[in-house]
């Protein structure tokens, strides 16, 4: 999914020739050996079960079918029907995308340059170990806190800030937003911590000197440092977010539905695995467009000659 | 994607191995065939609605016959049976309600009980011994029986016997509660509801009828916060609703839970509801039928079949059990309806190919 630019290609042709002219050139195949066992579980683990899917889906697989060729199962899953859970879906991971950037990229500033050596561990620490919660406990945490007699409201209601418990807080999209964003918070800030780190502070320390703002030290030298490791949180991030479905199914209620909650729908309940499966693949296809479309907008190239 | 996509590895790696095996049903149906009472040949995986046994029967099992039972939970009888039909599991019990065992036992995915395992079958209620999903409870044994219909709060309604299907369906009675109000996520269950409002039967076969309660759904929709079947009775106790479609006896462990009797209440509304018997059964993925011919023994004991019903405030099938059931919960119209009520209950029926339409119709109303 993830084309490397041109140039890594070239400085890998470079690395080649060097090592080959000061030792004996190793074997052909053995980059292949090293790679055999990854590959090998990509292939049995991930490449394997998508062909099934995707052999079903152009198959009758359903309680009374039988298996035989059809395009049936795609134009069912293009159908109207699907169309408002699937803006639905698209808004929803979106907007988390959005929010989770604006707040994981100065959260990962702030441990990367900020807080100190004695603090930085222990937060990344607490970042790690907050997604070691089982997501369905921590989910049904978020009901507690989102409820119409939960945390928010009660201490708004006691504050005097609200006389009545907000009814949006759940079972909307915007509890399906706040649960996903707080759900993959540390996917996005581990990533981009890594990036600032390769940062050298003397760096920052010259931008300073030379009279830099924080705003102008941060477009000019911070983003563009770090922009690399802003995509690569954007593709690690947005893909589990467009098609979560343990939190709308949860917190979502009757208006925050994704299409991860139909395809489970159409597989567990239902045994419409013909269907089901292409509706995997569109929702596959729309991801890896709005991936696609996020690395030509931010325009990978251009960014990475910064460097 | 991660999570959801282990999700369809899971189905996918079941899907080939449900291809590989296949077959060997005849050969389980002899096996079954041959257990004596008591038998047990294995350890017993027990595929169940979540929350539908006293712990301490499962313990009891364990240490009477010395095997380890592992349980399995699932939220919809359709769930149930798509995990049965994919294969690749063992279990070798289940509990579908009336309708589902008809659509198993049509299906060849259930073994025959073998009654000279399960003596215990003669301590059933007459009336439950050949109800018409399972003539003669060839396929199953009954559980537990109960009802469908609303849970409230005593702010929005004053008496059980002003219930109506309305407080969810018509948009002025339900006005005021719009967001509070919760629908159970089981195609037969909702639409049941609202055919019975529109004064239809929950068995319709009208695509008529169909379309119009389709419509009163999607129209409802807006005021329902959410569908729900496995955290209805917490979003009541909790407040979240006040207005809650669901079934009876998980209404009441919530209430006792929560010490909310003042509080909260019960019942059939005026235009009548469903009432269903979930039952014990063998699908063809078991490995271990002699145990589970034993568990159903078991659990058809007059004390178990007692504990059972008490832990889980549901009615007992088991005529031998309910003359040691707590006088007070058999006198519990909530939990063993009156005749003038019973009659106005439906049981769900198979609908054949039809069914078809009523999961394309809830995609419709959910999405």
């Amino acid at each position: 999914m993830v084309t490397s630019p041109p140039r890594d290609a070239e400085r890998q042709v470079a690395l080649e020739t060097t090592y080959a002219g000061r030792r004996r050139r190793p074997g052909r195949w053995a980059p292949w050996v090293y790679l055999s066992a990854p590959v090998t579980i990509l292939l049995v683990f991930f490449a394997g079960p998508l062909g099934i899917l995707a052999v079903y889906s152009f198959q009758e697989r359903s309680r009374t079918g039988d298996g035989s060729w059809t395009l049936a199962n795609y134009a069912a899953a293009l159908q109207p029907r699907y169309l408002e859970t699937a803006a639905n879906t698209v808004v929803i991971a979106v907007v988390s995308m959005v929010l989770l950037l604006a707040i994981a990229y100065p959260l990962a500033y702030l441990i990367a340059f900020r807080v100190g050596a004695r603090w930085e561990v222990p937060l990344l620490l607490a970042l790690a170990l907050s997604d070691e919660l089982n997501p369905l406990i921590r989910i049904y945490a978020w009901r507690t806190v989102l409820g119409r007699n939960g945390l928010v409201n009660t201490a708004l209601e006691a504050l005097g800030v609200i006389d009545a418990p907000l009814d949006w807080l759940i079972f909307t999209k915007f509890s399906v937003v706040v649960v996903l964003t707080a759900s993959w918070l540390p996917y996005a800030v581990i990533p981009l911590y890594a990036a600032m780190k390769t940062i050298d502070p003397r760096v920052l320390e010259a931008a300073r000197d030379l009279g830099a703002g924080w705003w102008v030290t941060f477009r000019k030298v911070v983003f563009p440092l770090t922009a690399a490791g802003f995509l690569a949180t954007i593709v690690i991030v947005f893909i589990p977010l467009i098609s979560d479905f343990a939190a709308p199914a949860l917190v979502g209620g009757t208006s925050g539905r994704m299409l991860a909650s139909v395809i489970e729908d159409l597989f567990l309940g239902r045994g419409q695995w013909g269907v089901g499966s292409a509706l995997t693949f569109v929702l596959l296809a729309a991801s890896g467009v709005v991936v696609w479309l996020s690395y030509r907008i931010a325009d990978m190239n251009s960014l990475d000659t910064s460097r | 994607m991660v999570r959801g996509r282990r999700l369809l590895l899971v189905a996918a790696v079941v899907a080939i191995v449900a291809a590989a095996c296949g077959g060997g049903g005849s050969e389980l149906q002899a096996k079954a065939d041959a257990c004596k009472v008591d038998e047990v040949d294995g350890d017993l995986s027990l595929y169940n609605w979540s929350e539908y046994i006293d712990p301490e029967l499962v313990e009891k099992f364990k240490a009477t016959y010395g095997v380890e039972v592992t349980e399995t939970f699932f939220e919809s009888n359709e769930s149930m049976l798509a995990q049965v039909e994919a294969g690749g599991a063992v279990y070798d019990l289940v509990v579908p309600s009336d309708y589902m065992v008809d659509i198993m036992r049509q299906e060849g995915l259930l073994v025959k009980l073998n009654r000279e395992a399960i003596p215990n079958l003669a301590n059933l209620d007459p009336k439950f011994t050949n109800l018409p999903f399972d003539p003669g409870n060839e396929y199953s044994a009954p559980y537990l029986w109960g009802t469908t219909g609303i849970g409230f709060s005593y702010d929005v309604v004053d008496d059980a016997a002003d219930l109506t299907w309305g407080l969810i369906f018509d948009p002025e009675l339900s006005a005021p509660f719009a967001g509070k109000i919760s629908l159970l996520d089981d195609e037969r269950e909702v639409f049941a509801a609202a055919l019975k409002y529109l004064g239809y039967s929950v068995n319709s076969k009208d695509e008529k009828e169909l379309q119009e309660a389709t419509e009163l759904l999607k129209a409802a929709k807006d005021r329902v916060a959410t569908f729900t079947s496995d955290s209805f009775e917490d979003l009541l106790v909790a407040g979240e609703v006040v207005i809650a479609h669901g079934w009876n006896g998980d209404f009441f462990s919530a209430f006792d839970e929560a010490d909310a009797w003042e509080e909260l209440g019960y019942g059939i509304p005026k235009e009548g509801g469903v009432a269903w018997v979930d039952n014990m059964a063998i699908p063809t993925t078991a490995e271990h039928v002699c145990t589970a011919q034993t568990f159903i023994n078991f659990i058809l004991d007059p004390e178990n079949g007692a504990q059972l019903a008490e832990w889980n405030y549901y009615a007992s099938p088991n005529a031998k059990a309910n003359e040691l059931i707590d006088p007070e919960m058999l006198s519990d119209p909530a939990v063993y309806p009156p005749p003038e009520v019973f009659e106005k209950l439906e049981f769900l029926e198979d609908l054949g190919d039809f069914a078809t339409k009523y999961a394309d119709a809830f995609t419709e109303v959910k999405s």
